[in-house]
């Protein structure tokens, strides 16, 4: 089975409510890390009884892309060195600046055994992700991934890369965006999206690689429309809810930008039902 | 064995402080002559004297054939230097990789490549100046956020060599070289590239040691990886690079990638689970991937780093899987702990050992931890090997292991 879309999620605070036991195991950790577990937490909710009955943890990944990943927690780590001297660094926050720790909490607190993947980028970051699980699925090497982009608010990038490139408007903002994917008709309850045909080229010798704008363009219903990876997500949220048997046209998206081109479709499953 | 299963791989390079190419860095370990370059660096890194060794390339990196290969590039994004020492560290191995690979960047400029390259702390705002500065409420010159932007590994390469294709950074800690290996290897069978180059890059960071240190994982003394003895693990810095194709009859072939797997513990944040389960699976998926049988496999890279918990970790995993008399060697006594880079550089060796069909030792093993049952190769041994298929593995934070199985040439 071509890989589906199940669900997606999103989250913009680290004040979701989460169980107990979830949120003692997160006691220490930082900001992406709880924004990440967040979003897992919300995407793999309604799933897990299906999940823990057609899959082993060992047949379960997560992929984790970035731009920027956790730059405040090492800016925090760094603080701890200036404040106390070189050999007094919390190593609580040094063990959390490390790009992977999110993925590392997921696999714990989920029970995650799979491929564990974390991938950092300027350009594209979730189509990244995407076409990492994709060609995990397609190989047979896992049953069900999670997808999360994320990202945490930074001042000092906001400032920085406002000066460098002479324009007033930057500003991150923190966010996950979880995704689940699986190649198993067993895990699909109706619907889903299933990702065709993506392909991925980056294209950096042609232009200054600092280049951060990549606006998804969206195709559909003879309309075209400019997204980032939070609206496509709000978007595909809003479309997985519709009633399966409602007749709504393919998506075709392509994600532009200076520094290179992703661009695939987007169509609905449609489960076979035995009469 | 199903040969299309395969990946070739076409060139390697690496560089390390055991050797500024593949070829002497596995002769010195041949010639187990203890840790070169392995020493105090705190008037480089450090303001304060801080007493845990690391292996040190020297303060420069690149000659003037590399400056010359990547000018262009400089150029091209207005910059007088590399935008930090991993890229210089990984520009120097790309360019050693192109002559091992008989290749002009004419060759390949424009074709589609894939790039996928595993690095912890280049994909890391490190610039303490800048940050201090800021922190102290001025707003200094962005010229480290520009170099920050430019700094993406992956894409350095790319624009180095003008080339077209997907490209990748794989930040899982200390087993992303690995990984970025494994992954490549994926997009070579899966038809998303005809050609990749992958490995890893990773430089010695103040703050990358200091984290370490602060996390008392660090050595006072060179590393004794599967020692009584050991007390933790030194850093290093270093880059090693394959270029990757599918099955291929061809001289030129350095060796085979036959099988990749990653495997999460999920267990805890920083630690490995302590009987390696996740290990184990990783091994064993990736035996099953090949269709071989164990015994076919002659040696285990470890991933090796000297600390406690790692080292028993990783002998139980391999005890349960493989059995106590494979041989196991570590080469984080002769290279440090090159991060990122780790698995990469590992890997490279790995193959050259399964050339060579001769196993040398860990040095800094003098006396085996009692505890760890397995075949362990001590410092002045040499086995020589059954068959030319070996395994390279790396363990991570966040509980990631990785594992290649490879194959030295026909």
């Amino acid at each position: 089975m071509d890989p589906v879309l199940l669900k997606t999620s999103i989250i913009t605070n680290n004040k979701a409510s989460l169980p107990t036991q979830i949120s003692r195991t997160l006691r220490r950790a930082d900001e992406i890390t709880n924004l990440c577990v967040a979003a897992s937490y919300l995407t793999l909710n309604n799933y897990n009884d299906i999940i823990t009955k057609y899959s082993t943890p060992e047949e379960r990944s997560i992929v984790i892309s970035t731009r920027f990943g956790p730059i405040e927690t090492n800016f925090r780590y760094l603080d701890t060195i200036f404040d106390f001297g070189e050999s007094q660094g919390s190593p609580t926050l040094f063990s959390h600046s490390v790009h992977n720790t999110a993925s590392g909490y997921i696999s714990r607190i989920f029970n995650f055994k799979g491929p564990i993947y974390t991938i950092s980028s300027y350009s594209y970051p979730l189509i990244k992700a995407l076409l990492t699980a994709i060609t995990l699925l397609k190989q047979d090497l896992t049953k069900l991934v999670l997808v999360i982009e994320t990202e945490t608010k930074s001042n000092l990038l906001n400032n920085g890369i406002k000066d460098l490139l002479s324009i007033k408007d930057f500003s991150t903002f923190s966010y996950s965006i979880a995704w689940l994917l699986t190649n198993q008709t067993e895990l699909v309850n109706n619907t889903g999206l299933v990702f065709n045909n993506i392909s991925l080229e980056d294209l950096s010798s042609y232009k200054p690689i600092y280049n951060l704008f990549s606006d998804i363009i969206l195709e559909y219903q003879n309309k075209i429309e400019y997204i980032n990876s939070y609206q496509l997500s709000i978007k595909l949220s809003k479309y997985l809810e519709k009633s399966f048997y409602e007749d709504t046209e393919n998506i075709y998206f392509k994600i532009n930008s200076n520094i290179g081109i992703a661009k695939g479709e987007i169509y609905k499953y449609k489960k076979e039902v035995l009469q | 064995m199903d040969k299309n299963n395969f990946v070739t791989i076409l060139g390697s390079s690496a560089i390390c402080a055991a050797g500024e190419d593949k070829e002497s860095f596995f002769y010195n370990s041949v010639k187990q002559n203890g840790p070169k370059n392995c020493r105090a660096i705190s008037e480089y890194l450090f303001e304060t004297k801080l007493d845990f060794p690391a292996f040190f390339l020297g303060p420069k990196i690149l000659n003037k054939d590399v400056i010359r290969f990547i000018t262009p590039f400089l150029e091209k994004n207005e910059l007088e230097h590399c935008p930090n020492r991993t890229v210089e560290i990984l520009l120097r191995c790309l360019y050693n990789l192109l002559i091992d690979a008989q290749l002009e960047p004419k060759d390949i400029k424009n074709k589609t490549v894939g790039i996928v390259i595993g690095t912890t702390v280049g994909s890391t705002f490190n610039n303490e100046s800048y940050y201090k500065a800021y922190r102290e409420g001025k707003r200094p010159y962005p010229y480290a956020i520009k170099n920050y932007l430019l700094s993406n590994l992956a894409q350095v390469i790319q624009s180095v060599l003008e080339v077209r294709g997907p490209t990748m950074v794989i930040n899982n800690a200390c087993a992303s070289g690995t990984d970025a290996l494994g992954i490549a290897s994926i997009w070579i069978k899966s038809g998303i590239c005809d050609i990749a180059i992958a490995g890893g890059a990773d430089e010695l960071s103040k703050i990358a040691y200091l984290g370490f240190s602060n996390l008392q994982l660090t050595s006072k003394y060179p590393c004794k990886p599967f020692d009584a003895k050991r007390s933790g693990l030194n850093l290093g810095e270093g880059a090693a690079l394959m270029l990757l194709c599918p099955y291929k009859k061809s001289t030129q072939t350095k060796g085979f990638i036959l099988g990749y797997s990653c495997t999460a513990d999920a267990y805890h944040p920083t630690a490995p689970h302590p009987k390696g389960e996740g290990l184990k699976n990783a091994i064993k998926n990736i035996i099953e991937q090949a269709g071989i049988k164990p015994k076919s496999i002659a040696m285990i890279n470890a991933h090796g780093t000297g600390t406690i918990v790692n080292d028993l970790s990783e002998s139980y995993a391999i005890e349960a899987v493989l059995g106590c008399n494979i041989p196991v060697v570590s080469t984080k006594g002769i290279t440090g702990h090159c991060l990122g880079a780790a698995g990469a550089i590992e890997a490279l060796w790995t193959i050259e050992a399964l050339n060579n069909l001769i196993c040398p030792g860990t040095i800094g093993l003098n006396k085996k931890d009692p505890k760890i049952n397995i075949n362990a190769i001590i410092q002045g041994e040499k086995v020589s090997l059954k068959s030319n298929i070996g395994i390279s593995q790396s363990l991570a934070f966040g509980g990631s292991n990785s594992c290649l199985l490879l194959m030295g040439k026909d």
